[in-house]
């Protein structure tokens, strides 16, 4: 991997976009033929030849803009002397980039733009790195004849308002860069130039500080400015970078691609690298800036152990604390069972550590108890996409979006929880692609600058079911079904079946219109416009699978792309966002309790022999305990040891006073992570774990794409994830003694197909990899099921529609869902503990005006929220973008219980929880929740106990 | 484990089988689910708790269980 390690240089800059083209045009620039696509600017073909015609305002992420006059060549032939950058480049072209008029005429441009800038460079945060130093020297500008004693804007006032970046008014050109980013890149249209001529300037919303304005802090503008007038905080404060290493984003599982640009073992700033596949050089503002949590003094650097929840911490050598969890959990095993202790893999470690989690369970352990995150987000679509498809992971690459005519968005929030995949999906709309939204809020994608949704399904929360399956009514009735595919690609047989169930009358929109609360025409028209598109594109989240019904709709989804032959090719398919950074390879890895790796079940006699003969164990035959099992089991007092890494129950899953009743029945529980979380309360290990600075390893995103994490610091507690659990499985006596992680790719890669051409090599020379990648698909594999489906024929499965036990009542007459928000992510361990905190530093209970009015709730005011399973106290945020009867909420911070109130409902086929329909009341309170104040209470007595440890420590040694 | 919660789990998997006038289909399906997916630990639990006489399973799902136990004698 050291190949990455490249001295700092800029990225390079080609000046405009690449353009893709059948036909080609061939050129000369100063003497060099040379050969580009048709639609090349003239600018991009120089740059190509090695000639870099100077420039302020062009940078290729963004279409050329030919504002700032630089650029201007000569071309045979041609009148003038046209702007390089929004010239195309024509067949049989003369061009000459520099000769004695061009370069006069640059130096006085440059001279016009140095009257009025400050020249204060030795002092300035980007001196080394500033594109306008650049061009001053490279058009080799000596004297600024109009003097320094005009008009300028040298006074004009800085905008710190954000945590991130200064805006520095005095230092901008006006090239625009920064209104292009935010229109073309991002999307949200926050900036723009006020006033004209000589007042022109740069304006966030109505001229508001950035912090104020529609501005959601993604960087891109920060990114592209070519002076100091934008300008990471970060940077200014430690100067410029001296080496780069390229590595993956810790968050969402868009799984952005990154430049660390490092001081030593400091990270300077993060820049999205232009060569990701995923992101194409763009990010949001958590993997952009959100990084200090690395760093942060509440990460815990040495392992600690206790032996009752109730005593304080005591800090030992990782030795000690590693004989004491092996011991703890033999003497379980041996008093219990072999089945009484399991672990729990991390969807936000490297797929080379989830693989040692669940190898640890099956070798070390000698049982199947292994399970992840997925089980409360995506197993759903593990479920259904498998068994519909023969897959359990999304068809498509990102950037098939960008060939998509009618895209459907079906439970999902891409601008706050995948916003990179949520800016390229608004850029195609924008293009003109049609889009429906089925939510029962109105997401920002339903009306956003230069958006709008054809149709907004705004369902009743838990009628997704019905919903698809009177779409799927609607073309077979209407005679609009893909028959020719249909014939070839599926099992006819099934197809004739589900054919039958799907045209009852009883799934007609017009028999679904009231259970979904959706009007029969609309889903008659959304219907039509999805199966008469070329190419539609289904997109879906976990408003899908978090549903007593989630593997059902996950079905009814990939029925009606197969009905609409809308699979196989770009611009299609059926694609889960997959949430975490690395939860698509964290099921890849077998960390389930019925698979091994390769998503293979462990009832097959083939696949367990092959492990058996690497790993040297036998393997169980019969599944393990999913996660909400192993809580069962736990308060039943069969289950009694658990490893938990990077994952934290105690907040995330549902039903909050279950999930701590199990934690505590626990006789050892072992959290290895960054902090001390809600579930490290309840334990009596603590393992201090590694972040995705500080080791090397690969993340799968939602696109299959595995692509390198690249160590750019040493762990602050010595060791990298994989290498603890490493070391508990030596003291557990299963012998694991791997030098550095590639080893384990390899092995990953001899034992499961879809890997099997999986290198840490290749990883270098690709950037990254889609799965299967193997000797039929050397490179990877963006689309999947092009010639036939990974099972062969597709199968239609039917899916009838069972309303969940989660009913309003008299009782419990509102609805609650939730979901999340972009600044901050998931459980908020990572972002909380950065300057995110600025936009999001509570959740809030989004209720309709008639509902809030009705119980004399206005605005800011403490609300209780209580469900059968609980109730907890959140401030009202009283918006329409809900429905009456229909209440919202985030959990990303622990003291707002949003899962005390969730309840113990899920899917029937894989216990993924119901957290997207809770049966609820809101009523005004005047203080906390006796679970709030319970909470505080408890996490102030075992913030105490860490403290303790810390000030033992510092006795012995002071 | 909870009884009653395998007894609800198994219902509703039967539930979500049970849509048609094949009654031998649906409880195949639950069969298949239940093998391929619960640890020996559940499906213990749940055909002792038949076996005791202790209600609430509806039909498809009191045949599936049924099956489960007769297979599960038959490999001992």
């Amino acid at each position: 991997m050291s190949e990455a390690y490249k001295p700092y240089r800029r990225a390079d800059d080609l000046g405009t976009p690449a353009v893709a083209s059948e036909r080609a045009v061939r050129l000369n620039i100063d003497g060099e033929e040379i050969t580009v696509p048709e639609g090349t600017t003239v600018m991009r073909a120089a740059a190509l030849t090695g000639t870099s015609v100077p420039r302020l305002c062009a940078t290729d992420s963004l279409e050329s803009f030919g504002s700032c006059r630089l650029c201007l060549v000569e071309i045979e032939g041609v009148k003038g002397l046209p702007a390089s950058c929004t010239t195309e480049a024509k067949d049989g072209m003369r061009v000459t980039t520099q000769n004695a008029r061009l370069a006069n005429i640059r130096r006085n441009v440059m001279e016009l733009y140095i009257s009025d800038h400050p020249l204060d460079c030795l002092t300035c945060p980007t001196n080394g790195d500033c594109e306008l130093q650049d061009m001053a020297g490279a058009v080799g500008l000596r004297e600024v004849r109009y003097g320094y004693a005009g008009e300028n804007h040298l006074d004009a006032q800085k905008d710190t308002s954000n945590p991130y970046f200064t805006f520095d008014p005095s230092k901008c050109i006006v090239c625009s860069r920064c209104v292009r980013a935010c229109e073309e890149t991002q999307g949200t249209f926050a900036l723009t130039i006020d006033g004209r001529g000589f007042a022109s300037k740069v304006a966030a919303s109505q001229n508001q500080p950035f912090l104020d304005s529609e501005c959601v802090s993604c960087g891109a503008c920060v990114q592209v400015c070519p002076t100091a007038t934008l300008t990471e905080n970060s940077l200014i404060d430690m100067g410029q970078p001296e080496h780069v290493a390229v590595t993956t984003c810790a968050y969402c599982g868009v799984g952005c691609s990154f430049r660390a640009e490092m001081k030593g073992g400091e990270v300077v700033r993060m820049i999205p690298h232009k060569d990701g596949q995923a992101n194409h050089g763009h990010s949001c503002v958590k993997g952009r800036f959100a990084f200090g949590y690395a760093t942060h003094a509440e990460r815990i650097t040495t392992p600690l152990i206790r032996e009752s929840i109730h005593d304080p911490w005591e800090q030992v050598s990782w030795e000690e604390a590693i004989g004491f969890a092996a011991r703890a959990l033999k003497g379980i095993q041996e008093k219990y069972g072999r089945d009484a202790i399991g672990g729990i893999t991390s969807s936000r470690c490297t797929n080379e550590e989830t693989y040692l989690v669940q190898k640890l369970v099956r070798a070390a352990f000698g049982n199947n108890n292994v399970d992840t995150c997925a089980r409360v987000c995506h197993s759903p679509t593990g479920y259904g996409l498998k068994s519909t498809l023969g897959e359990s992971a999304g068809t498509q690459a990102f950037d098939s979006v960008l060939k998509a005519d009618v895209i459907m968005v079906i439970g999902a929030n891409p601008t706050e929880a995948h916003p990179v995949f949520g800016s390229q999906l608004k850029r195609r709309l924008r293009a003109g692609a049609k889009l429906i939204v089925a939510d029962p809020r109105a997401i920002d994608l339903v009306r956003s600058p230069h958006i709008q949704a054809d149709y907004h399904l705004q369902l009743r929360p838990g009628t997704n079911v019905p919903l698809i399956n009177a779409m799927a009514h609607v073309v077979l009735s209407e005679g609009l079904e893909a028959t020719a595919f249909i014939r070839e690609r599926c099992e006819v047989d099934a197809y004739e079946d589900w054919r039958s169930f799907i045209l009852e009358e009883r799934n007609s929109p017009e028999a679904m219109e009231s259970v979904t609360g959706i009007a029969a025409d609309t889903v008659r028209a959304a219907a039509r416009l999805y199966a008469s598109a070329p190419n539609g594109a289904i997109y879906y989240g976990l408003g899908v699978s978090e549903h007593s019904q989630g593997s059902t709709m996950v079905m009814g989804i990939a029925n009606l792309a197969m009905a609409t032959g809308n699979l196989g090719r770009e611009g299609v398919g059926v694609n889960p966002l997959r949430g975490q950074n690395n939860v698509q390879g964290s099921c890849d890895m077998g960390s389930f309790p019925h698979e091994l790796p390769g998503y293979r079940h462990v009832s097959d006699p083939q696949v367990r022999a092959l492990f058996e003969a690497e790993w040297g164990v036998e393997i169980l035959s019969e599944p393990g305990c999913r996660i909400p099992n192993m809580f069962d089991a736990a308060v039943a007092g069969q289950f009694k040891g658990l490893y938990v890494q990077g994952e934290d129950m105690a907040q995330s899953d549902p039903d909050t006073h279950h999930v701590t009743a199990a934690l505590s029945a626990l006789e050892c529980l072992i959290v290895q992570d960054l902090f001390l979380n809600e579930t490290a309360k309840f334990a009596h290990v603590f393992l201090p774990g590694s972040s995705f600075l500080e080791k090397n390893g690969t993340f799968t995103n939602a696109e299959r794409r595995i692509s390198p994490v690249r160590k750019v610091m040493e762990p602050l507690a010595g060791y990298e994830d994989w290498e603890v659990t490493q070391a508990l499985s030596n003291a557990l006596g299963y012998p694991m003694s791997y030098t550095h992680p590639r080893e384990i790719m390899d092995e990953i890669a001899r034992l499961t197909p879809t890997f099997k051409g999986v290198t840490y090599d290749k990883l270098d020379r690709l950037g990254s990899i889609q799965w299967p990648c193997n000797d039929a698909a050397e490179a990877g594999t963006p689309t999947m099921h092009v010639e036939e489906f990974v099972r062969g024929k597709g199968l239609f499965r039917l899916t009838p529609f069972v309303a969940t036990d989660e009913r309003t009542t008299a009782r419990y007459p509102l609805l609650l869902t939730t979901g999340r928000i972009l600044s901050q992510y998931n459980v908020g361990a990572q972002t909380r503990r950065t300057a995110n905190l600025t936009w999001h530093d509570e959740d809030v209970l989004e209720i309709h005006p008639h509902d809030a009015e009705q119980r004399g709730i206005v605005m800011g005011d403490w609300v209780g929220l209580k469900s059968r399973a609980g109730e907890t106290v959140l401030r009202a945020d009283i918006t329409e973008r809900v429905q009456p009867g229909v209440v919202y909420t985030t959990f990303h911070h622990p003291e707002s219980g949003a899962n005390v109130v969730t309840t113990d409902n899920s899917d029937w086929a894989t216990n993924c929880p119901e957290y997207k329909v809770t049966a609820v009341q809101a009523y005004k309170v005047t203080q906390l929740s006796e679970w709030q104040e319970k909470f505080e209470r408890f996490t102030e007595q075992q913030l105490d106990l860490l403290h303790k440890a810390k000030a033992a420590v510092q006795q012995k040694v002071g | 484990m909870e009884a009653a919660k395998l007894v609800r789990m198994a219902n509703q998997i039967a539930a979500n089988f049970d849509y048609g006038p094949d009654q031998a289909k649906a409880v195949a399906g639950v069969v298949d689910h239940m093998r391929r997916f619960w640890s020996p630990m559940m499906l213990e639990e749940l055909v002792e708790h038949q076996a005791k006489g202790d209600g609430g399973l509806t039909a498809v799902a009191q045949m599936a269980v049924t099956q489960i136990a007769q297979e599960r004698r038959a490999a001992r």
